[in-house]
């Protein structure tokens, strides 16, 4: 079969790999229908050669839906046929996080598929029955794909905030990750702001349900916040830009009492303690992926509520297309790309 | 009436200021029976006297405690002779933080007394109806002093942390605040890891309830909480240092999930976003004193439950001895210091 590698300095190439097949102990083998490429994707592709490390060898892709054609003996609560979204992590399987779906906070230390062990940029993906995680019918594979990690991750992001509907929710950042939370914000009931210097990502944040939009090249983003809050600022904001001077951003847009959640990773983050914290009574929360049991309520609000989750799809290729994807999801093309199968 | 005042470069002053009566609205005349001396008194005190600004022409000292002796015509809920606990701010009184409590957070001018109107040391003070907090009876006016700024600002952010018997909470810092939180930790049934250099604080942080103390001169803080928690850190943190340094390690101390406040003014903090933050899906609360309510709530808590609090006084002075009281307060002294008046 084929599979996608990283090459560095914003390479991939195509390679053949064994299909994996016969399946032992827990494992499953998924046929892939759709695989999202996520924002995190971008740190891989742009990184030098040298750097990758194990990545080098290993079949990237982390957002994989598909149909299990395979099970091994002792899988469970899996069957072939069945249509899943996987949840990219491996752990232990007997520490409390495991046990309570949050593989990827494992106390002993998780495997990230896609990063240390194959993943779904590939024909196959070999993964462990715990992974599978059930997909509601009318749930489409594209969109199973960007629920498996960037849509997931805002729709964490928004329960651990408890965003409701008499709130203002500023989002900074409307990649994949930040055009979800505006969705989902919306979805709630709540105002919300969607701040990003691409006019493209603007107007789909728009289309989703962001009641208001900021340029911050063109204006303050903490000022446009304050003056459509009567000066107060947003109850809540979510990062989802990974920029340390925009994380503050985030925290100074909020008003006092008010929360926000980081979702954007590396780099750092600086705070003026008294002004940004503690004056403010502030509640920062981080926030990594989510767990399986979130991964399958997600399937399950998104069409129960209709949210419209399709509309955050813009573009499809094939895995033949995928160099041409990566190239245009890098240059900040607004949506969510994902390569399907049929 | 003789008032303390700061004259920068760690000197005081008593000078004579006008004693308060005939009070006018909702004014209120204090006879001050017991004034404590905060941590945040030190900035002031090491000051210079530029750095002062209006506060060089005002009595220092915003911990008052003492009993009502005249009142405005409009004054409403305090009589003359109640025992009161002073609530050290006034705002607006109309905002949702004043009608809440949360004067301190009045958006529309609020007045910080000690710094911005005369404060505690001194024989009288005038305050305002709203801010005169009653005293169950058993409650000491000491430990009433000590509540109305260092011990509450303690106890509400062990309110906001949720602190449980089922928690491991590790205080860093152990200043009157940090003592504080020892000492409430400990009555909330929670395993208390107070850490301090100072080896006159740890000694009464043990005696107040901690069940170990960490130097964090002789070891790494994080390390020990680490190995006393089978490495999974503990589940709550405060930083009652304000040192940038000290604050990334009470997060850093912290398990997967774990919640950390920040109580400790001034300065900066900086974290790594992904590794301090995000991927150990930490909470992070600033909080700043307590509301009216909640001071109420404090002082009938200590009397009812019949918390030490008065173990963590360690020395009185009369307002004569002042400058004594805060040349050694400043040195590092172990535990509240508390100005009183016959």
């Amino acid at each position: 079969m084929r599979g996608m590698l990283f090459l560095g300095d914003k390479q991939v190439a195509l390679r053949e790999f064994p299909t994996p097949s016969g399946p032992a102990g827990r494992q499953v083998v998924v046929r892939m229908r759709a695989a999202g490429i996520c924002g995190s994707d971008l740190s891989s592709y742009r990184n030098a050669p040298g750097n990758l490390g194990i990545r080098a060898r290993i079949i990237a892709g982390h957002e994989p839906c598909g149909e299990v054609v395979e099970v091994g003996p002792e899988a469970r609560n899996v069957s072939v046929g069945d249509r899943v979204m996987v949840y990219h992590y491996g752990g232990c399987g007997s520490c409390a996080q495991c046990l309570s779906g949050w593989w990827h906070m494992c106390i002993h230390g998780e495997v990230i598929y896609g990063a240390q062990a194959h993943g779904g940029f590939a024909d196959y993906h070999l993964v462990e029955d715990y992974m599978c995680v059930p997909m509601p019918d009318g749930l489409s594979f594209e969109e199973g794909a960007a629920c498996a990690c960037g849509t997931g991750t805002a729709y964490q992001a928004i329960r651990r905030l408890d965003v409701n509907g008499r709130e203002t929710l500023a989002v900074f950042g409307q990649g994949p990750v930040g055009l979800s939370a505006t969705m989902f914000g919306a979805a709630t009931g709540a105002y919300v702001i969607a701040v990003d210097p691409v006019p493209e990502r603007r107007a789909l944040a728009e289309k989703l349900g962001a009641a208001q939009t900021v340029d911050p090249y063109d204006a303050d983003p903490v000022e446009v916040v304050k003056a459509a809050t009567r000066g107060l600022g947003a109850d809540t904001s979510i990062d989802a830009s990974g920029i340390a001077e925009v994380r503050t951003a985030a925290v100074r847009s909020l008003r006092d009492w008010g929360r926000t959640c980081f979702v954007g990773e590396g780099g750092t983050v600086t705070f003026d303690v008294t002004p940004d914290i503690m004056r403010k009574q502030l509640t920062l929360m981080g926030s990594r992926t989510f767990s399986t049991m979130v991964l399958e309520e997600l399937g399950r609000y998104v069409v129960d509520r209709s949210l419209p989750l399709k509309d955050l799809i813009t573009a499809r290729f094939t895995l033949d297309q995928i160099a041409d994807a990566f190239a245009r999801f890098d240059a900040g093309a607004p949506g969510k790309f994902v390569v399907t199968w049929d | 009436m003789q008032g303390m005042f700061f004259l920068g470069d760690k000197q005081v002053e008593l000078r004579e200021s006008p004693t308060p009566s005939g009070p006018t609205g909702h004014q209120v005349v204090l006879k001050m029976r017991a004034a404590g001396i905060c941590g945040s008194d030190l900035r002031p005190y090491r000051s210079t006297l530029e750095g002062l600004g209006p506060r060089a022409r005002v009595i220092g000292g915003h911990e008052p405690c003492g009993e009502v002796v005249e009142v405005g015509p409009e004054a409403r809920n305090v009589r003359v002779g109640d025992r009161v606990m002073v609530h050290h701010y006034s705002g607006c009184g109309r905002c949702e933080h004043c009608l809440s409590g949360w004067s301190q957070l009045c958006p529309n001018g609020m007045t910080l007394y000690g710094s911005q109107a005369h404060g505690a040391l001194a024989a009288y003070q005038l305050v305002e109806d709203h801010m005169c907090v009653p005293m169950p009876d058993g409650l000491s006016y000491e430990e009433g002093a000590s509540c109305s700024c260092g011990t509450g600002t303690a106890y509400q952010a062990l309110r906001r942390l949720g602190v449980s018997g089922r928690d491991t909470f590790a205080v860093f810092g152990q200043g009157p605040v940090g003592l504080s939180a020892t000492l409430f930790g400990a009555a909330s049934g929670a395993r208390v890891i107070a850490v301090d250099p100072i080896p006159e604080r740890r000694a009464l942080a043990t005696k107040l309830g901690a069940s170990e103390t960490i130097d964090p001169n002789e070891v790494d803080p994080i390390e020990v909480i680490r190995a006393a928690t089978h490495g999974r850190g503990a589940d709550a943190t405060l930083d009652a240092s304000g040192v940038a340094d000290v604050r990334a390690q009470a997060v850093r101390s912290t398990r997967v999930w774990g919640r950390s406040c920040l109580v400790g003014e001034g300065g900066t903090v900086t974290f790594d976003a992904t590794n301090d933050i995000i991927h150990r899906q930490v909470t992070l609360m600033g909080s700043w004193t307590f509301s009216t309510v909640v001071l109420e709530e404090l002082g009938q808590y200590v009397v009812e439950r019949g918390i030490p609090l008065r173990d963590m006084i360690t020395r009185t002075f009369t307002l004569d001895q002042v400058a004594e009281a805060f040349a050694d307060f400043e040195a590092g002294a172990a535990g509240k210091y508390v100005v009183t008046f016959d």
